[in-house]
């Protein structure tokens, strides 16, 4: 699809965002066909583990079974429909209603029905009253799952994001583990706003972050850990790709230079120790390190609400004897109402990296970026309750749509950027956003 | 000639109780109930009054603050919170960053400024492996308001240790247990 296609929705009127019957529409446009990101293997590892999730806008358990599988099983009993699980987390062989004493065992199927035989007719079906599953398929322990029979398998729906995604992985010498369950928080604003921000949002730092960047938490240090910006530019790159997945990525090179004036060579990876450098661009492909080299910040969105970000924070958030250091974070953006959004928030650690940094790495997300990172993440969270007050108390008329422009017709191709999708170099661009919504249009249609 | 082996302290450095595990319960010393009660209601006083200096007089250097995340768990004999995963935390350093926004133009989440009180309930004090640090736990209620669209209330457990040192009494670590399993943006901006 050409790049005027693929960002082809320049404004998206402000119901969108604060009208509850936009949103069930979504449920059924927008999120049933789609594969979301439920959690990771990590959180599921012993047979009868289970942790309550949601998917679309039911409630799933998502279990590994006795038989090492992992299923999203609807947590609604089938015969009256009670929730099943009330906790968000355990063990168990079975799920027992509350109610009447419907028994299901871990993988789903109806175990167990009271009187059955005395109280049933002779030709229940108990097949029939199984738990319905979800697809569900772990890739790289990222678990992703959709309702949708007919959707495509996970490979072809993620599509070229599954190149990024796989860069900034592989970026870290081997396996990730993720640190513990996730931090969940409530947020003010409909689930698009927080989505799109991650999408490809590089305008809103020197407003929202002012602060951050003023207090050297953010962009102060250089990948060898020098500090200051003097004699340095960020270059940003953003990529949008039909299916309405992108990412932006921001790297350090010295003032007047481009992207290609990297040394191939010496490849940098800031906030990762530069002894091991070496060590993790032998273990990319020659693209990924053209993709991950010098990169401070990448963050994106697997289209509808999964979002990632991995980046580089600076010292000021730990001690002086601090590095520079990188931490990876998913995120799932779950609709609570149209103007209510819950955030589960994964943090990643690469396990060839000692212990130390590892828990240096959660550390640095804690205090900036987590549910609680009231240094970083709070600005985010008070412009989106900003956004979306404003927008629900706004009279139908008295304002045109939002605008998604920023970059139209300046930026400029990046053809040589070695990742697939379009990447266009612009540190001030929607282009990531303008993709987002034109797939969120495909899907929603014409609004009633 | 070897220096003489200097005595072996009979626990822990008050310092190694500021991270890993947070130290048990030790003894009850309902002796001490009183004097740290002053301290906490005083040191609630200074964060709810924006004595921001004064608040931050009260850590001790090596001052370590977090709130682990909530876990709903069918078994009641298992946590109610993880002890590794933390929807927040932060050492003195952070927390001066955090205070010092409150005086910068683009703190956007930090003004208008946030109304809190803070509401500690009845403190018990229990001894530690270290003889110069004390636990003292108590039940907090905290509310916020900043305009008619945040009106904040938050119930938690908040277990602090405090450390004497030349006869003062300084904040060594403070976790913060909060009862709601998932919280709002409004209630984690809340100082606890």
């Amino acid at each position: 699809m050409p790049s005027e296609k693929v960002d082809s929705v320049t404004t998206v009127g402000r119901r969108a965002f604060v009208d509850d019957s936009v949103l069930d529409i979504e449920w059924g446009r927008v999120f049933r066909p789609s594969w979301q990101l439920l959690g990771f293997a990590g959180e599921v590892r012993e047979p009868g583990d289970y942790i309550v999730r949601t998917l679309g806008r039911d409630e799933v358990v998502v279990v590994r079974g006795e038989d090492g599988t992992v299923r999203a099983l609807h947590n609604s009993c089938t015969h009256r429909g009670t929730r099943l699980c009330r906790a968000s987390l355990g063990n168990t062989a079975h799920l027992r209603c509350s109610y009447h004493g419907w028994t299901f065992a871990n993988d789903g199927r109806l175990a167990g029905v009271p009187a059955l035989r005395s109280a049933y007719p002779p030709d229940f079906d108990r097949a029939a009253h199984d738990l319905p599953a979800a697809r569900v398929v772990s890739r790289r322990g990222f678990l992703f799952a959709t309702w949708d029979a007919e959707a495509p398998e996970l490979e072809e729906y993620l599509g070229e994001i599954a190149w990024y995604l796989d860069a900034l992985l592989d970026c870290g010498a081997g396996e990730w583990e993720v640190c513990g369950p996730p931090q969940r928080v409530r947020a003010r604003g409909n689930w698009k706003i927080p989505t799109d921000n991650f999408a490809g949002d590089g305008y809103h730092m020197r407003t929202t972050h002012r602060i951050a960047l003023d207090q050297g938490i953010y962009g102060d240090t250089l990948a060898d850990g020098t500090r200051g910006r003097a004699g340095t530019d960020l270059v940003g790159v953003n990529i949008a790709t039909a299916g309405g997945h992108s990412v932006r990525a921001g790297y350090v090179v010295e003032d007047g230079h481009s992207l290609d004036d990297r040394d191939p060579a010496a490849p940098q990876f800031p906030g990762y120790p530069p002894e091991r450098w070496a060590e993790l661009a032998a273990a990319q492909t020659p693209e990924q390190v053209r993709f991950t080299s010098h990169c401070e910040v990448a963050h994106g969105v697997v289209f509808p609400n999964t979002v990632f970000l991995s980046v580089a924070h600076d010292r000021a958030v730990g001690t002086d004897d601090d590095p520079l250091t990188r931490y990876l974070v998913v995120r799932s953006h779950v609709p609570i109402g149209a103007r209510e959004t819950e955030c589960l928030y994964w943090t990643l650690v690469p396990t060839a990296m000692d212990a130390e940094w590892r828990r240096r790495s959660y550390r640095f997300q804690a205090r900036t970026q987590s549910a609680g990172g009231i240094l970083f993440e709070m600005d985010d969270f008070e412009n989106f309750a900003r956004i979306d007050a404003a927008l629900a108390r706004s009279a139908p008329g008295r304002a045109g749509p939002v605008d998604l422009t920023l970059g139209t017709g300046r930026t400029t191709a990046a053809p040589g950027f070695p990742g697939p999708g379009h990447a266009e170099t612009g540190t001030f661009s929607e282009h990531n956003q303008r993709a987002f919504y034109r797939r969120w249009a495909e899907l929603v249609g014409e609004l009633p | 000639m070897t220096a003489p082996p200097r005595p072996r302290r009979p626990g822990p450095r008050p310092e190694d109780l500021a991270d890993g595990p947070f130290p048990d319960r030790g003894p009850r010393l309902p002796a001490l109930d009183a004097e740290i009660t002053a301290v906490l209601t005083e040191e609630c006083a200074a964060l709810d009054e924006g004595e921001h200096t004064r608040w931050l007089d009260l850590l001790d250097p090596a001052f370590r603050y977090e709130i682990p995340v909530p876990l709903l768990r069918e078994d009641p004999e298992l946590p109610r919170h993880s002890g590794t995963a933390v929807l927040f935390e932060a050492t003195k350093r952070v927390l001066e960053l955090k205070l010092g926004r409150t005086g910068l133009l683009q703190a956007w989440s930090d003004r208008p400024a946030v109304t809190t009180r803070h509401f500690l309930g009845p403190v018990r004090v229990f001894g530690t492996p270290a003889p110069e640090v004390v636990r003292a736990d108590a039940n907090l209620l905290v509310t916020g308001a900043r305009g008619v669209e945040h009106a904040v209330l938050v119930t938690a457990a908040r277990q602090d240790l405090l450390r004497e040192c030349r006869g003062r009494r300084t904040l060594l670590r403070r976790r913060v247990l909060i009862d709601v399993e998932v919280a709002t943006h409004e209630q984690l901006s809340v100082i606890f």
